[in-house]
């Protein structure tokens, strides 16, 4: 028994019917795998100390011939010798088992599965090697995760009451970070005069429109319900109307990033006005500027609601070493994307006014603002087109420019 | 006039294959890729390229990895798999109703099927299902593969800003086709067509470049749509995109010497209608003729005659009188379709997720 672990009996079938055919070596000791001692009293626990993580599951009490023999089993073989299962899969003869890792480490045998046992499940461990002792059974479950979740709906944007019937897109900003792949079950849109739900007026992406962090959620207006010409939209119409009210609806329940569920429903209040067919044009932008040696803001104000994600992303300052424009805005910069100042971005008045706090003290000086020509409205309207471009109309000036440029002074003291 | 159509018709099949890789024959795309383990944050769209290389899209990561699947030997017959989300809650260790499954893709030496597969905390793992059924998880780790990062600021000017987490890109559909690996998807912030190309091998300093691809309603409202799912198609050795839309219509444009950033007018072929979203779109060949199916997610699967692509010029939503054939399939709640041999392998989602296959014979 104890050189067992240095020899392999070969091809041997897995189900042993009649007339078993042992190739290569016969002279092996105990041939057959995993031969058990019979005196062996096995267990099987979570790994660790008594109050061990359920990150694994280890079978103890066997004897260490008993373990080298386990050591040559195959993976297959080791399927067979211990299987981690689901409730359900228990029931089913035919059920995969929990995909896991096998080891032979520090005395016992060690299941590590591939990914962690959930909250709220139970599974089963049959530890039945092929010979030496009888199947012995473990049933275990993870406890569910308990407790509200801390996390809860921050702010929802646009945060404006009136909002465009072309209205294209919202987010809402979660305190923490949430799952992902729930969004749809979670989020209503109401129809405040006659209460009734408007069905689907959301494009449903399978993995979701995230941030990195999973804080942020963005949910696009279907824009074939929105479009001109579209047959959603010639079909279903719009799913806003003018003249009516909308509450959206965070249902409680979303479950966070670690499965707690959260407490407060979120409600957000706004009607809808006029169809918004015109682009943002700096002619109607406002810039004050601050004065030197402050951290006061640079304020741009827009004249309108613009997206409020875009805002925070696109929008930068440079300092421009030598200058000689003296029109409000240009399509051509002085100044290079190393000349960026470094600050912070706040949006005031429903996210029409855009303010930048830099992180050093103003200095005298010519400085642009760089704005991306991409830079959307409510309605998904951006400086180069509409979000439902009319060919039969005039072709927008900001064709092919990529950012329109507004040269400023902060004057000296 | 007549004979004239029917020879355009006639050259355009003859033409149009399935797409050829691009490495000459003793030039493996391997050769491109090292030893590790890829750094995948998520697993998202998936799609096989040459040389037993499968493209994963990584949403989270922000990336396109290419993987070497070495599939030993080949599975014929078909597969048919009951079930599918059981067992893979099974081998997941968690519920059927906490299996997502968000891509399939078939492994154009081998035939199995391979399945983008993810647990709702976000775990996901590639599962393989061969020619008898059997699933098994593809580890992974020490495997040759490469990175392509997914550049995410919209220009040059654009880079500025809290741009580190706020903006992100979600892909939504793969392929790799004239040397390239086309990619589709959706920002979170600006609305726009997010279509892009990056060259393979992928290289440190390269960047992904977008395309904006738009189509025309009613001769005269230029709709910029984020493309959601799409497959390369060659007409007349010229490859091509069938791309369909958030917004529902099916465009075909051409991809051949086309410039970064360049404004790219596609033909609508097919209108799918409203309250539906196509899920998935392959190309395939039977009997000499080309067809394009499309998985939606109200609609049948839908099969279209692809023959009728190359003629006819501006289509606006097609009539009879521009003779495409537009056929709905029987098989219900297909998600995932896949060419495989002789057969169509399927996704399908009813009363449970399944793997089905029809012979393309009888569809």
């Amino acid at each position: 028994m104890s050189d067992s672990g240095l020899l392999h009996c070969l091809s041997h079938p897995r189900r042993a019917g009649g007339g078993l055919v042992l190739l290569g070596l016969v002279a092996c000791c105990g041939c057959g795998p995993a031969e058990i001692d019979v005196a062996d009293a096995p267990t099987i626990r979570f790994a660790g100390d008594p109050y061990g993580d359920t990150d694994a599951i280890e079978v103890t009490g066997l004897s260490p011939s008993s373990l080298a023999s386990l050591d040559e089993l195959t993976t297959e073989q080791w399927v067979d010798a211990l299987a981690v299962l689901t409730e359900a899969a228990a029931d089913d003869p035919g059920a995969p088992v929990v995909l896991g890792d096998y080891r032979i480490d520090a005395g016992r045998v060690l299941f590590t599965p591939r990914f962690p046992f959930a909250p709220g499940m139970s599974y089963l461990a049959r530890f039945a090697p092929p010979s030496g002792i009888e199947p012995i059974e473990w049933t275990f479950s993870i406890p569910e995760v308990t407790g509200a979740s801390t996390t809860r709906v921050a702010e929802i944007f646009p945060s404006a009451a009136t909002w465009p019937m072309n209205q294209l897109k919202m987010y809402v900003h979660f305190s923490g970070p949430m799952r992902t792949g729930r969004a749809f079950d979670f989020i209503r849109l109401i129809d405040e005069d006659t209460g009734i739900e408007v069905e689907q007026p959301f494009v449903t992406v399978q993995e979701e429109l995230w941030d990195q962090t999973h804080e942020t959620l963005t949910i696009l207006y279907d824009p074939g319900r929105i479009k001109r010409g579209l047959v959603p939209n010639q079909e279903a119409g719009l799913p806003l109307q003018t003249g009516r009210s909308y509450r959206l609806v965070i249902d409680a329940g979303w479950p966070d990033t670690d499965g707690r569920l959260l407490e407060e429903p979120y409600e957000h209040h706004f009607s809808i006005g006029e169809i918004d067919r015109t682009s943002p044009h700096p002619n109607g932008w406002i810039l004050t500027v601050p004065g030197a040696e402050t951290r006061d803001p640079l304020v741009l104000a827009f004249g309108e609601p613009l997206d409020h994600g875009l805002l925070h992303t696109l929008i930068g300052v440079r300092r421009a070493a030598t200058g000689t424009k003296t029109s409000r805005w240009a399509t051509t910069t002085e100044t290079t994307p190393a000349d960026q100042l470094l600050g912070r971005v706040e949006t005031t008045d429903a996210e029409s006014a855009w303010r930048f706090s830099p992180d050093e003290l103003w200095a005298a000086g010519r400085y642009e603002v760089v704005i991306p020509t991409i830079l959307e409205d409510l309605a998904g309207n951006n400086l180069k087109n509409l979000f439902d471009v009319d060919l039969g109309e005039v072709p927008s000036e900001f064709g092919g420019v990529e950012a329109v440029y507004l040269p400023f002074v902060v004057a000296g003291r | 006039m007549r004979n004239k159509a029917v020879a355009i018709v006639l050259g355009a099949v003859a033409a149009s294959t399935l797409i050829a890789w691009t490495f000459a024959p003793d030039e493996n795309a391997t050769a491109t890729l090292t030893y590790g383990t890829p750094a995948l944050e998520s697993m998202g769209a998936l799609a096989f390229g040459p040389d037993d290389i499968l493209f994963v899209g990584d949403s989270q990561g922000a990336a396109v990895y290419a993987i070497e699947i070495a599939d030993t030997g080949a599975s014929s017959g078909a597969i048919n798999v009951r079930d599918l989300d059981a067992k893979l809650a099974a081998m997941f260790g968690t519920t059927a109703d906490d299996i997502t499954v968000r891509d399939m893709a078939v492994h154009p030496r081998s035939g199995n099927v391979y399945l983008s597969v993810a647990r709702g905390d976000g775990n996901f793992g590639l599962v393989k299902v061969d020619g008898s059924g059997q699933l098994s998880e593809v580890p992974l780790t020490d495997v040759r593969f490469s990175k392509g990062d997914i550049t995410n600021a919209p220009s040059p000017e654009a880079a500025y800003g809290r741009r580190g987490s706020a903006r992100a890109y979600t892909i939504t559909d793969l392929a790799f086709a004239d040397g390239q690996v086309m990619v589709a998807g959706l920002s979170n912030q600006e609305f726009a067509s997010n279509f892009r190309r990056m060259s393979f091998p992928f290289s440190h300093s390269m960047k992904a470049t977008s395309l904006e691809i738009y189509h025309v309603s009613h001769g005269r409202y230029e709709t910029h749509a984020p493309v959601d799912t799409f497959t390369p198609y060659e007409i007349d050795g010229s490859v091509h995109i069938v791309a369909s839309y958030t917004c529902t219509p099916l465009v075909l444009f051409n991809l051949a010497g086309l410039a970064d950033g360049e404004h790219v007018m596609g033909r609508t072929v097919a209108e799918l209608g409203a309250g539906n979203r196509p899920l998935d779109i392959i190309t395939y060949s039977n009997g000499g003729n080309d067809y394009v199916l499309v998985a939606n997610s109200r609609h049948p699967l839908m099969k279209i005659d692809a023959s009728s692509f190359a003629s006819a010029e501006g289509l606006e939503p097609p009539t009879e009188e521009t003779g495409i054939g537009f056929e709905a399939m029987p098989q219900i709640g297909v998600q995932r379709v896949g060419e495989r041999g002789d057969g169509i392998v399927m996704l399908q989602d009813d009363d449970g997720l399944h793997l089905i296959t029809a012979a393309k014979d009888s569809m």
